[in-house]
């Protein structure tokens, strides 16, 4: 006879109220392991929209561009990296952008933009706030005059469709130009912000007016002649880091960086149009998308302990009164020679296997829970519109989160251990003559 | 020098309504093999002086040498394990464990003692053959009649083989043919084992099969 079978035993004296305990501790565990499903089901969808609508989910760049958006670091060796990106079969699609710092003027008002320049096939096949044109069409080749503006800033300028708004911006020469551009499409973004931070232009009319390309790179480089960086996406998101370490380890970044590097040590500066090929994911791009990540994990944790401290003290409180009932057996086993050690063994055991018994069957059906309303969803039509403000779809779709359950397993074997903490010091004070005195 | 010694010892309890002497000088020995009843009416100290001697019982005043340990010296942990080792308790309501089979009661005792399962296992089986219950060893104290329960707890007092065994009434709650069973079995382990028992009792019948009598009377002992 072991601590733990007597344990265990001791749990079911009272078997009414030991389920009563353990089926509270799964409802909890159910409830807080479907809510971190649900919960992480929608960030999810928000990161996914933003990841879909610009961000995108890895990006090559050179560092100088990278650290100050210098106009004049575009990327080296265009093609080659392109051929690198298509050859990587974790990549599904790419864009190269060119991205330019202006001032879009209209008849009734002014703002300071980010103007992509892009290649409209690809960037629609990259980004979906490429697709989301609300009014007129996305741009249709590389060197018209023409631009899409988000509906916000739309609605700010009062411009509409085919009226005439005027870019200036300074070229890598140092000139300041300004250039009459028609709104061919207004597109609806995941946020508002969005839309009045960003707009899309035509790589090539933006990339000659800012002197980034001449007509012989234009003949040289292909299809894709001229960008500042390479917006890609991949198959899981969620598990990128192998794909960013194959492509940094791609020839057309490895040579470049080498030859970079020792260009560094002997000239001891960075030239601008020298400078590292950096690859980065989506995590490293947005941050706050990745720590929103960090900080939803983090509530969601903070929310299951406060559900669980909720059952802690029923455990307690379960505890206390299976101390009182067997007062006059403490006693007896103290006088018996039960030392003070062995005695603490036993309530602390008997409070986790209590608080253990119901974890597995919350998790299960937690569990349970989350794979059936992944498949089918949750409709939220009643919150419909404010959810579209973020660009997420009024449907989640939760998600099983296993990666919870060691966390919350440990959660509840200290909360247990805590709570077993003042029923065993009650039963250690027991005086064993006075315990077995009690009828 | 005797198994047990009890020099002048005392227990006064402290009340609002005064000062009650429960044991108020006793000095006394017990020798090694003994089977001997601490007889007297109800009120008169008896189980009082059985728990000093269990050292369940600080006395107020006096000293209790087991095999030359003065046990009133010893700080609480030692006294738990030194009860362990040396003593064997017997209570009037049995105090079986009540999740635990007949076995595993009458094994409990050389299991805190950490004693391997299989070593604990023997004896407790040996004990239970011995007060005739092999045949109940895996049922549960519910599954047991008093008299049987009791049975158990004589057999659990004895698996570590104590150097005494104290029975506090041990005959209170049994009927006539219960205890006259229970009396034949502690007589044979007394005589088999050589295990000394000391009684609290007014059962006459106790007293009848006691070889010794220690008749106690407002907590001292009666002189005869």
């Amino acid at each position: 006879m072991n601590t733990i079978r007597m344990a265990w035993r001791n749990i079911w004296r009272s078997p009414w109220r030991s389920a009563v305990v353990i089926g509270s501790m799964s409802l909890g565990v159910w409830a807080g392991i479907t809510m971190i499903g649900w919960a992480t089901g929608l960030n999810d969808a928000r990161t996914m929209s933003m990841l879909d609508d610009n961000v995108g989910h890895g990006r090559v760049q050179s560092a100088a561009f990278m650290e100050s958006q210098d106009p004049r670091a575009i990327l080296p060796h265009l093609p080659a990296i392109i051929e690198d990106l298509q050859r990587d079969s974790t990549v599904t699609a790419f864009a190269p952008r060119v991205v330019v710092q202006v001032m879009i003027q209209s008849g009734s008002g002014a703002a300071p933009m980010m103007a992509l320049g892009v290649y409209p096939e690809a960037e629609q096949s990259v980004f979906s706030a490429a697709r989301k044109v609300v009014q007129g069409s996305f741009l249709q080749d590389l060197e018209s005059d023409e631009v899409v503006i988000g509906e916000e800033l739309a609605k700010r300028l009062e411009v509409g469709i085919d009226d005439r708004v005027v870019l200036t911006f300074q070229d890598v020469l140092g000139e300041v130009h300004s250039a009459l551009y028609y709104v061919a499409g207004v597109y609806d973004g995941a946020s508002n912000l969005l839309e009045e931070m960003m707009l899309y232009v035509p790589v090539l009319n933006i990339s000659r007016q800012m002197h980034l390309v001449d007509s012989l790179a234009i003949a040289e480089n292909g299809r894709f002649p001229v960008a500042h960086e390479l917006c890609f996406r991949v198959q899981e998101p969620y598990a990128m880091d192998p794909s960013l370490a194959h492509l940094e380890a791609q020839d057309s970044l490895r040579r470049w960086n080498v030859f970079i590097r020792s260009q560094i040590e002997s000239l001891d500066q960075l030239a601008l149009d020298g400078t590292p090929l950096v690859v980065r994911g989506w995590r490293s791009i947005s941050p706050e998308l990745g720590y929103a990540d960090e900080v939803m994990a983090q509530s969601l944790l903070l929310f299951m302990t406060i559900i669980l401290l909720a059952m802690a003290f029923g455990i307690l409180n379960t505890m206390l009164m299976a101390i009182l009932e067997r007062t006059r057996e403490l006693g007896m086993l103290m006088a018996i020679g039960m030392n003070k050690r062995k005695l603490f063994a036993l309530i602390v055991l008997e409070t986790i296997l209590l608080s253990f018994a119901g974890l597995p069957i919350g998790l299960a059906l937690g569990h349970f829970t989350l794979a059936l309303t992944a498949k089918t969803g949750i409709s939220l039509k009643g919150v419909e519109k404010g959810m579209a403000e973020f660009g997420i779809d009024s449907t989640i779709y939760p998600v099983t989160v296993p990666e919870f359950y060691l966390p919350i397993a440990a959660l509840v074997f200290v909360l247990a251990f805590l709570s077993a903490l003042y029923p065993a010091r009650k039963a250690l004070k027991l005086n064993p003559i006075e315990s077995m005195r009690v009828l | 020098m005797a198994l047990i010694e009890l020099k002048n010892v005392f227990k006064v309890y402290e009340s609002q309504a005064g000062s009650v002497t429960a044991v108020g000088g006793v000095s006394t020995s017990f020798e090694e093999g003994e089977f001997t009843a601490i007889v007297g009416p109800s009120g008169c100290g008896k189980t009082t002086l059985l728990n000093a001697i269990g050292g369940l019982d600080q006395p107020t005043q006096g000293e209790i040498h087991i095999d030359g340990v003065n046990i009133v010296a010893l700080k609480d942990r030692n006294l738990i394990d030194f009860r362990l080792q040396h003593i064997g308790f017997v209570f009037q309501a049995y105090n079986l464990i009540p999740v635990l089979t007949a076995l595993e009661n009458t094994a409990f005792i050389l299991e805190l003692q950490g004693v391997g399962k299989k070593e604990r296992d023997a004896r407790a089986m040996e004990l239970l053959e011995a007060v005739g219950l092999a045949d109940r060893a895996h049922n549960r104290p519910n599954q047991l009649s008093g008299g049987q329960q009791q049975r158990v707890a004589v057999a659990r007092a004895l698996a570590s083989r104590p150097r005494f065994v104290l029975a506090d009434e041990p005959t209170a709650n049994l009927d006539s043919k219960s205890t006259e069973t229970l009396l034949d079995i502690m007589a044979q382990l007394n005589d088999k084992e050589k295990t000394t028992f000391i009684f609290s009792t007014h059962d006459q019948r106790v007293i009848d099969r006691a070889r010794r009598i220690i008749p106690l009377e407002d907590g001292k002992i009666k002189s005869v």
